[in-house]
């Protein structure tokens, strides 16, 4: 299961790396060539499509088979580790979709389903999330909620999706060991949600880069962590969908707080 | 009588995983791999629904679609329903307009889905 989601996050990476040249090599194409530029680029989804999300639904497959009992009755143990593979994979397909969505919303915006639900739970839900691998890597997450509960009409996924490419930089950067918290608050209109991490941090003179495609700490980049360097790029395309900021302070040494404000309603 | 659904995928994995569940489920499920296979296994015996997957070995579902129409011309149409992982407005309206039924995206959906689609549809 890793190893596929590994697999698809670097094939991922790669991919998106040729759509940014077609990107960039599109910028002198006189007008009479940009109908094959976008039809070429139309075959191009067309194939990541197929070859990202066909591994994903065979493996969804099987699992949902496996959870139907159709392989004969699964101990409790057995139901729990079946139900979280279900949980990553599903993670995956849905990350995989807002990519390909980012692809092929060359010129129109990404589709926001708003919804309204409690922030606070929300929180709580993706702390749980992240707790064993947290527990894994020596990372303790904490949760600063305030006492009144705060609900928000927002795109749940999208902002799942974005806050999730937060954390996971978190860990990742949070080297040996460290804490996370992620805060929330309320203003007038605003709901504040911030992710602070104990971690490595980002140089200061590379501060103006750190929500552009493919960015990549030079920190970071002679300690093999793996990484595409689209994480908060990809989460600024989906706050801003969703009529929300990203701002972020950092200190080398100390550590990151990545700040999300969402218009409440 | 059970109800027969002609399955055109040729991923070895969903394969098992789709005619599994739907043989689970109450169908007889014919299997293709490609759409000369698809074809001939139609014309022996014609089925309730079909799933069918765009890209294949050779010609692509969107063959199959414009075989089909010549085949039943004057006939009932059998639903067919699009499983593919392709996705794009265009791919839509393109089966649309070869009058598919629905179109449902591999990894969107579940087995239950799928199982009721053919529930749905194979009246």
């Amino acid at each position: 299961m890793i190893v596929i989601i590994f697999l698809v996050f670097i094939a991922i990476s790669i991919l998106l790396i040729i759509a940014a040249n077609m990107d960039s090599n599109k910028k002198n194409i006189p007008t009479d060539s940009k109908n094959k530029e976008e039809e070429r680029r139309g075959q191009f989804i067309s194939i990541i499509s197929h070859q990202l999300r066909t591994p994903l639904s065979i493996v969804r497959g099987y699992l949902e088979a496996l959870e139907d009992g159709d392989m004969g009755k699964l101990t409790e143990g057995q139901k729990e580790y079946v139900s979280e593979a279900s949980q990553i994979n599903g993670d995956m397909i849905e990350l995989v979709n807002r990519y390909l969505e980012i692809l092929s919303t060359d010129s129109k915006t990404i589709n926001v389903r708003p919804e309204t639900f409690s922030i606070s739970e929300f929180l709580k839900e993706i702390a749980k999330h992240f707790s064993s691998y947290a527990k894994a890597t020596n990372v303790e997450i904490e949760l600063d909620l305030p006492k009144k509960d705060i609900e928000a009409t927002t795109d749940q996924q999208l902002l799942r999706n974005a806050l999730n490419n937060i954390i996971q930089n978190s860990m990742k950067y949070t080297i040996g060991s460290g804490t996370i918290t992620l805060r929330l608050a309320q203003a007038e209109k605003d709901v504040r949600i911030t992710v602070s991490d104990t971690g490595i941090g980002i140089p200061k003179d590379q501060h103006k880069h750190v929500f552009t495609k493919f960015f990549r700490g030079k920190n970071i980049i002679h300690r093999s962590i793996a990484g595409s360097g689209l994480g908060l790029y990809v989460a600024r395309e989906y706050i801003t969908a969703l009529h929300g900021n990203i701002t972020f302070t950092s200190e080398e040494g100390k550590g990151t707080d990545v700040t999300i404000t969402l218009p409440l309603q | 009588m059970k109800k027969r659904i002609l399955l055109v995928e040729d991923d070895r994995y969903l394969v098992k995983i789709y005619s599994n569940k739907l043989m689970q489920s109450g169908f007889d499920v014919d299997i293709a791999i490609s759409i000369d296979e698809a074809v001939r296994k139609f014309t022996h015996k014609t089925p309730h629904l079909i799933f069918l997957d765009l890209i294949l070995p050779g010609r692509d579902g969107f063959d199959f679609l414009k075989d089909l129409k010549k085949i039943q011309k004057g006939k009932k149409k059998v639903p067919v329903v699009i499983l593919s992982n392709l996705g794009q407005d265009i791919d839509k309206k393109r089966a649309e307009e070869l009058g598919v039924t629905d179109y449902l995206i591999k990894a969107n959906v579940s087995l239950h889905d799928i199982v009721h689609k053919a529930e749905e549809l194979s009246i």
